[in-house]
């Protein structure tokens, strides 16, 4: 399908509405379980912010990170292909507008609860909510909803952090 | 050399500030909102390829975006100003964005020595617009600078890192070597005159040459803390 710019406007208007961060640590849904079977064999739930530092950190989950990485590269060449450069940078930039401060802000608060102020590590979860949102927004406007990247962004609006797939292991915070 | 008792306290007000006073504020926005944008786009943006695990890739990510948030602030002071927005874009204006970001960044090591080395010299430009007698350019500037100091705080931790193994600190020196002999120059040039004209307005408190000694003194003490040196300036 043509790049649809109205579904990442879609996807802009909604971020304020997000539960960004509120379900880290918790035990999963029957509903999360169908929706984390449908990205990996196998979910792990991560309890903490330090373990879920650790995971984030961890060098093998490289190789799917650099999966995905080519992916965003083919999905941006799809739509480039009816869509001007400076016509989706405008468009996909308002994501990064409307998600700089509430993707922070989301994590500092989450973050607090469970006494924790680090900075680096609150500013590390919105970067991987900005990253998760901007895929999924592209994805969706290029391959429809169903494109993982789609279902990856829905789970951290949900109040999830897919951390990391590890093998067929896919951490979840 | 600064005397100015003026203090413009709104975008408003400027219109009725004198037209030298009105430029120096102009060049100043326009020149923030272009090099935050450029350097997130050469720097920020592709170091993410670089970093060593998701933990870092989304931290650089982070920081790209606060860069470009930079940019977002005084972009949209420079429209309240009036300034047309392709002025103050990379790409669309004949400014050019400083030499600095001409350096070709291969590597993590590079990136990181860039938030060293070049995020406190950005610090050290903030700190004097924080004292602008342009009051709107004072708070940018002051909102602007923890994230700035974040950024150059993540500079040192992840040389830090790099240091403790013998081949990242031959790779940390190595990009220090390569990138230092370059940053003096975003300091501008020697007896500036538009230098002069922000100094004669109180935009700016102090000469190029004295933001440059104090970056190159800074700069010798924390690259020292790392055990490492700095080459000669260019």
């Amino acid at each position: 399908m043509p790049f649809d710019a109205a579904i990442v406007a879609a996807h802009v208007a909604a971020i304020g509405d997000g539960r960004w961060f509120e379900l880290v640590g918790l035990p999963f849904s029957d509903d999360e379980r169908v929706a984390l079977a449908a990205l990996a064999p196998r979910a792990v739930r991560i309890g903490s912010w330090e373990e879920a530092r650790r995971v984030a950190d961890d060098a093998r989950a490289n190789p799917a990170y650099d999966a995905d990485a080519g992916e965003v590269v083919a999905l941006k060449a799809r739509a480039l292909a009816g869509t001007a450069p400076d016509e989706l940078l405008r468009v996909m930039s308002a994501l990064v507008d409307r998600g700089l401060e509430v993707f922070h802000q989301a994590a500092q608060r989450t973050a607090a609860r469970a006494r924790i102020t680090d900075e680096e590590l609150t500013r590390v979860a919105a970067g991987a909510a900005a990253e998760a949102v901007y895929r999924g927004a592209l994805a969706a406007a290029v391959e429809g909803g169903s494109h993982r990247f789609a279902a990856t962004a829905r789970l951290f609006a949900s109040g999830r952090w897919p951390l990391a797939r590890i093998d067929d292991t896919l951490f979840v915070f | 050399m600064s005397t100015a008792s003026i203090e413009i306290k709104t975008v408003a007000e400027l219109a009725n500030a004198p037209a030298e006073y009105r430029e120096a504020a102009e060049k100043l926005v326009r020149s923030h909102a272009i090099n935050e944008l450029y350097g997130a786009q050469v720097f920020d943006e592709p170091a993410v390829q670089f970093a060593p695990t998701p933990y870092w890739k989304w931290l650089t990510c982070r920081v790209a975006m606060e860069e470009y948030g930079h940019h977002q602030r005084f972009y949209r002071l420079g429209q309240k100003m009036g300034i047309p927005d392709d002025h103050m874009i990379p790409g669309r204006t004949e400014k050019r964005p400083l030499s600095i970001f001409e350096f070709e960044m291969k590597s993590w090591a590079e990136f990181c020595v860039i938030k060293l080395l070049a995020d406190m010299a950005e610090i050290i430009q903030v700190e004097d617009l924080m004292e602008c007698t342009f009051v709107p350019l004072r708070v940018e500037a002051a909102k602007t600078m923890p994230e700035e100091k974040f950024h150059a705080g993540f500079g040192v931790k992840a040389c830090t890192e790099l240091c403790k193994t013998e081949a990242g600190r031959i790779e940390v020196q190595s990009a220090i070597d390569a990138l230092f002999p370059g940053m003096p120059a975003f300091f501008g040039k020697s007896n500036s005159k538009n230098n002069a004209t922000f100094r004669k307005w109180g935009l700016k408190q102090r000469t190029n040459e004295a933001m440059r000694e104090d970056y190159i003194e800074r700069a010798r003490g924390i690259v020292a803390k790392l055990g490492l040196k700095l080459p000669a300036a260019a």
